[in-house]
């Protein structure tokens, strides 16, 4: 809301010796947020004149030529274009020579034939456009009743003197848009007395309204008054209104507005001579309907919208717009205003549906108590003492009692404030402590609860300058971390062999959902509210999003990475998924030709790392006929017999969807959770070891058949002297052949003479000669 | 004796063996020197009479270290020189080659471990929930009531009556608070949560959380005062000043909203902090005792907090806007790699 300077010191007299520094610390103290403070350049030579008379422009039908008083010897002769001038008003003059703020000069100018002397000024050409000007006062000049003429200082007459404050209040306190409650809670927290009485002043007649519930509409009252006029409002009650960011519109809205601003009560007002009868009902509507609204929009409403109807017909949608026809006019003699207290959560569903945000509906969507209805009734009754209000209520809107445990109110402040410092502060607060019983007023009705009272006691302590006091606690064993441990032990696993971590949305379109879908996971969580067909279900795998990744990098040109994203997949179970992408190579050192292979191999290696932290292994099996990978280079991958995974190169036809056809790309996929369920700490037993030098040897053999390899290997194992053999090289001849190297360890638990470990060689060299194999010299 | 001129000859030596390439040549020049002019003089040491034998052979010894001495120090510079050439590489340090850099967490992901690393030091469980949760958790166990505003279609994405994509973290703590008979919890939750928001520099219909309570009897808020603002010095530096605003949630009463100072201007005044000074970072509060009783607890006082880490991440890192943090443009999340150039 915005609030002025001058509106607070017309409440709280004693507001004019506070600082903005101040009122700022205590807005904050209270729950409130100055957001911003304005302040307004006073307009420098410009003076005050008086319009002696006003003539019609000898060549212009829409200009006027007028003999202004600036309070020199001889009048001015000015001419005006403004709808509004009229003679014996004040007005403010730019003079000859005078600059205004946008740099414009004005100088004597001849217009159609008469020599113009300066200009009359409109609001914008005294001061930077005021969002909230009238229509009025953006098409016309500043009229003034009580300025003097000659004087250069006005800026007091339209409100440039004043400081406006930006504010925002908790979402529970709807009442602190209102000047009452808001100088209130300030009141507060400065000590000075001012209190807001229960009691209302006004005479009200008992409405009969028998619609009154607190599901529509908790009170609602009809104010008929006879015999005004129309008109537009003075500076007085416009630079008030401005300054509360409110747009003048004529003199009887003004007026309710003004009444607004006080009680963040807004009211409707209706021709009561256009009314088909003065006895209004409101009601939800049963079937839907459309209304031209005063803004000269229609709206379609739809059965339950509240509507406040004379007879059969609309006049206005409860608490949000009037209806067109039944507004007041120039015309207007008789009005009817109306203060109804309707259902919050239905007025902000309405206007939301129908995106209608007008000042009513902002300020009906949250709570008001009844009683500022009535405090809106007695300040129209002091505007129009004529007026008869007719009023009914729901009257079991009463604030009871709370009961107040003074020992948890000392534990949980820690103010080291004595009870009577405690009672002086909540009776400050305006709440009456009887014992251990405390009286709410009919305007808190935000009070619910024990900690709302603590709450305003804390309004009047300064928290910031209370110091923290350190929580005394014992260390307690806990165990409920291990998935996030797991998570970053994994992301430390990725990011330390070069894979870059990735966040992407986790909402997809329906037509994304087949996209890489190695798992064929079916989607579950389709979005019931979905708005933005591009947000419509939870995706199901990783891949679809890494890819698109690259597909974007690759648009700017962008070298690409390997790059990771660890993320829960919907299902129907949630499982977190890793998933990885890579290019076959990425280059650690261009200079050196340096590269690692992130191939199948290179990916199987990073999978391994990933299960060494999970504490578990990984097994490989080779995929067939699989849309996503080829089947020479992909593999399923198995923990605990159950296929978690897939790794393998991506088939270049699901790459050209993302322009990434021309690529090699390598994908790993691994669903975790099962690693998650069965991980277990391990421990690890050293074992006794030979202390001795290990003794091996190598054999070199050709062969053309690799299958004898895998049978001279078994073979070999069956020597009870062999501890353990390798092939350690493999080299193609350029017949084809094959030349491997083994390497082979012998047990050497106990002295092994040389002519022994011979007869051994010889045994393995037998092997592979029977085997196809030829011993290599 | 005393007339040979050993200073002399030991230059002689100096330069003989400054014009070794080799340390075997250098050895050999040495031996050559000794056997020229040391081992001469011990024949006559032999020959000479009793009364000068003490002298000579005390004029002896000195010349022998003196010899040693110069051979050792050439030795170690030769030495040092035939490595320095053994290791001599033509490399030109202005031609960008190495780039061993690693991988690299998103900003998201150093914040969240930034945070959680100041909570595990306090015995903070760390978990990251589940995203789709029930409507129960994330509104009604956290007393916001069924015409609260946050509740709207417009304003959260909901799968059915029963189920929704969390639209705070304070779901999952809910969560876990729900029947919790512990007497003490504490529970950090983090990851991502969503508003039915349309993108822009400052909005994502998913961004991401960090959300903690501690339940414990007792507790006050001048301890909620003094955990949050070690925490925001954890994340901003022991220079950041803190101010806390009183402020309204459903779910914790008292509440406020805690500001630092600001991180572009440190409290000066600038557009970022809109001439305030101040950069709203957090909302706290004790637990209202409305939640308690939706969990089941018995225990009546609990602190919490909770915050965008999206919005720290943009804060912390300059970062302005915040799509930039889903887009994965490798130009961007390059400079989060350590020694990024």
């Amino acid at each position: 809301m915005i609030i002025s300077r001058q509106i607070i010191e017309s409440v709280l007299e004693q507001f004019k010796n506070i600082s903005d520094e101040d009122f700022v610390i205590a807005c904050n103290s209270v729950g409130m947020e100055v957001e911003r403070i304005i302040t307004h350049e006073q307009p420098t030579g410009l003076v005050v004149g008086e319009i002696l008379n006003v003539q019609k422009h000898p060549l212009s039908d829409k200009l006027s030529v007028c003999t202004v008083n600036v309070g020199g010897r001889e009048p001015k002769i000015i001419v005006c274009g403004a709808p509004n001038v009229k003679a014996k008003k004040k007005c403010i003059v730019a003079l000859q020579e005078t600059k205004l703020f946008d740099g414009k000069v004005i100088m004597n100018q001849d217009i159609k034939t008469v020599l113009s002397q300066g200009m009359l000024c409109g609001f914008e050409e005294v001061t930077p456009t005021n969002p909230f000007l009238s229509k009025e006062d953006q098409n016309g000049i500043i009229l003034l009743d009580n300025a003097k003429v000659g004087d250069k200082t006005f800026g007091q007459h339209i409100g440039l003197d004043d400081t406006e404050y930006e504010i925002t209040v908790p979402s529970n306190r709807n009442d602190l848009n209102g000047i009452f409650s808001f100088c209130q809670e300030i009141a507060k927290y400065f000590d000075w007395k001012y209190f807001i009485s229960d009691e209302v002043k006004c005479s009200l007649k008992d409405g009969n309204f028998n619609f009154v519930d607190d599901k529509t509409c908790s009170c609602f009252s009809t104010t008929e008054i006879k015999n005004i006029s129309v008109g537009f409002s003075s500076w007085e009650v416009k630079k008030k209104l401005m300054a509360c960011g409110v747009t003048p519109v004529n003199s009887i809205v003004d007026q309710l507005s003004l009444v607004t601003t006080y009680t963040n009560v807004p009211a409707a007002v209706y021709d009561a001579d256009l009314l088909p009868t003065k006895e209004l009902t409101v009601k939800r509507l049963s079937e839907p309907k459309t209304i031209l609204g005063i803004d000269g929009k229609s709206y379609k409403l739809e059965a339950g919208d509240i509507v406040v109807m004379a007879n059969d017909e609309i006049v206005s949608l409860a608490g949000i717009i009037g209806v067109d026809k039944y507004k007041v006019t120039d015309n207007t003699k008789n009005i009817l205003v109306e203060f109804g207290n309707f259902n919050y959560h239905s007025t902000r569903m309405t206007s939301v549906r129908l995106d209608c945000f007008t000042d009513a509906a902002k300020r009906f969507s949250k709570k008001i108590p009844n009683w500022l209805i009535k405090k809106s009734i007695e300040l129209l009754q002091n505007i129009y003492p004529n007026g008869e209000t007719k009023y009914s209520e729901r009257n079991d809107e009463l604030v009871n009692p709370l009961t107040i445990d003074f020992d948890q109110m000392d534990m949980f402040l820690d103010l080291e404030m004595s009870r009577e410092q405690l009672i002086d502060i909540l009776n400050r607060s305006g709440l009456n402590v009887d014992g251990n019983q405390i009286t709410i007023p009919q305007y808190r009705t935000d009070l619910t609860c024990q900690q709302d009272i603590f709450e305003e006691i804390l309004k009047i302590t300064d928290f910031n300058k209370l110091i923290g006091k350190p929580i005394i606690s014992e260390i307690v064993l806990r165990d409920n971390s291990l998935e996030h441990s797991l998570l970053m032990k994994i992301k430390d696993t990725m990011i330390a062999n070069y894979f870059q971590e990735t966040k992407s949305y986790n909402l997809i379109s329906l037509d994304e959902v087949d996209a890489m879908n190695v798992f064929k996971v079916e989607p579950t969580w389709k979005i019931d509210n979905c708005n933005n067909q591009s947000r419509a279900v939870m995706r199901t795998n990783l891949i679809d999003s890494l890819l698109k990744v690259y597909e974007f990098n690759c648009s700017y040109k962008n070298d690409l990475q390997p790059i990771f994203e660890l993320q829960k997949i919907y299902s129907n179970q949630v499982i977190n998924n890793l998933s990885a992408i890579v290019e076959e190579k990425v280059d650690l050192d261009p200079l050196n030709k340096s590269k690692i292979i992130l191939n199948v191999s290179g990916l199987r290696a990073v999978a391994n790392l990933v299960a060494n932290e999970l504490n578990t292994s990984f097994e490989y099996f080779p995929l067939s006929s699989n849309d996503f990978f080829y089947d020479d280079e992909s593999f399923a991958i198995h923990c605990g017999g159950q296929v978690i995974g897939y790794l393998g190169l991506i088939k270049k036809r699901n790459l050209k969807e993302y322009g990434l056809g021309n690529k090699k790309i390598y994908c790993l996929s691994i669903n975790l959770d099962l690693c998650f369920d069965d991980y277990q700490p391990i421990s690890i037993q050293a074992k006794q070891f030979n202390n001795l030098i290990p003794i091996s040897r190598d054999i070199s053999f050709t062969t053309e058949n690799e299958n004898s390899v895998m049978d001279i290997e078994m073979d070999a194992t069956k020597i009870t002297i062999i501890s353990k053999h390798k092939i350690v090289d493999r080299f193609i001849n350029k017949n084809n052949s094959i030349t491997y190297t083994m390497r082979i360890w012998f047990k050497n638990n106990e002295k092994i003479e040389l002519a022994v470990l011979d007869s051994y060689l010889t045994q393995i060299s037998t092997i592979i000669t029977t085997h196809q194999g030829q011993i290599k010299k | 004796m005393s007339n040979l001129d050993t200073q002399k000859l030991i230059n002689n030596l100096r330069k003989s063996l400054d014009d070794q390439k080799t340390e075997a040549s250098l050895i050999e020049a040495k031996n050559i020197f000794i056997k020229k002019h040391l081992s001469p003089l011990y024949d006559d040491l032999k020959l000479a009479p009793a009364s000068s034998k003490k002298e000579l052979g005390i004029f002896i010894n000195q010349f022998k270290n003196e010899i040693n001495d110069t051979f050792e120090t050439i030795r170690s510079r030769l030495i040092d020189a035939l490595e320095q050439e053994q290791h001599k590489v033509d490399y030109n340090i202005h031609i960008d080659s190495t780039d061993l850099t690693k991988g690299q967490l998103t900003p998201i992901s150093l914040i969240v471990n930034e945070v959680t690393e100041f909570f595990k030091k306090i015995n903070f469980d760390i978990v990251c929930g589940d995203e789709v949760v029930k409507i129960k958790h994330n509104f009604d166990s956290l007393n916001i009531d069924p015409t609260h505003p946050g509740r709207d279609k417009k304003d959260s994405y909901y799968f059915n009556d029963e189920s929704m994509l969390r639209s705070h973290c304070t779901a999952t703590t809910a969560l876990i608070m729900e029947n919790n008979q512990s007497h003490d919890i504490r529970v950090l939750s983090y990851g991502s949560v969503y508003r039915n928001d349309d993108d822009d520099l400052t909005h994502s219909h998913q961004f991401n959380q960090i959300d903690f309570v501690w339940v414990k009897e007792g507790l006050s808020i001048r301890n909620l005062k003094w955990l949050i603002e070690n925490l925001l010095k954890h994340i901003f530096g022991d220079q950041a000043k803190t101010r806390f605003r009183l402020s309204h949630f459903p779910f914790t009463e008292p509440s406020f909203e805690v500001d630092v100072t600001c991180v572009n201007c440190g409290g000066k005044g600038c557009p970022m902090c809109k001439q305030t000074g101040w950069i709203e970072v957090l909302g706290a509060g004790m637990l209202h005792e409305n939640v308690m009783k939706a969990a089941n607890i018995d225990i009546k006082t609990g602190i919490a907090a909770g915050f965008g880490v999206d919005r720290f991440a943009m804060l912390k890192y300059g970062i302005s806007d915040i799509r930039l943090l889903y887009t994965n443009d490798f130009r961007f999340m390059n400079q989060f790699k350590k020694g990024a150039k």
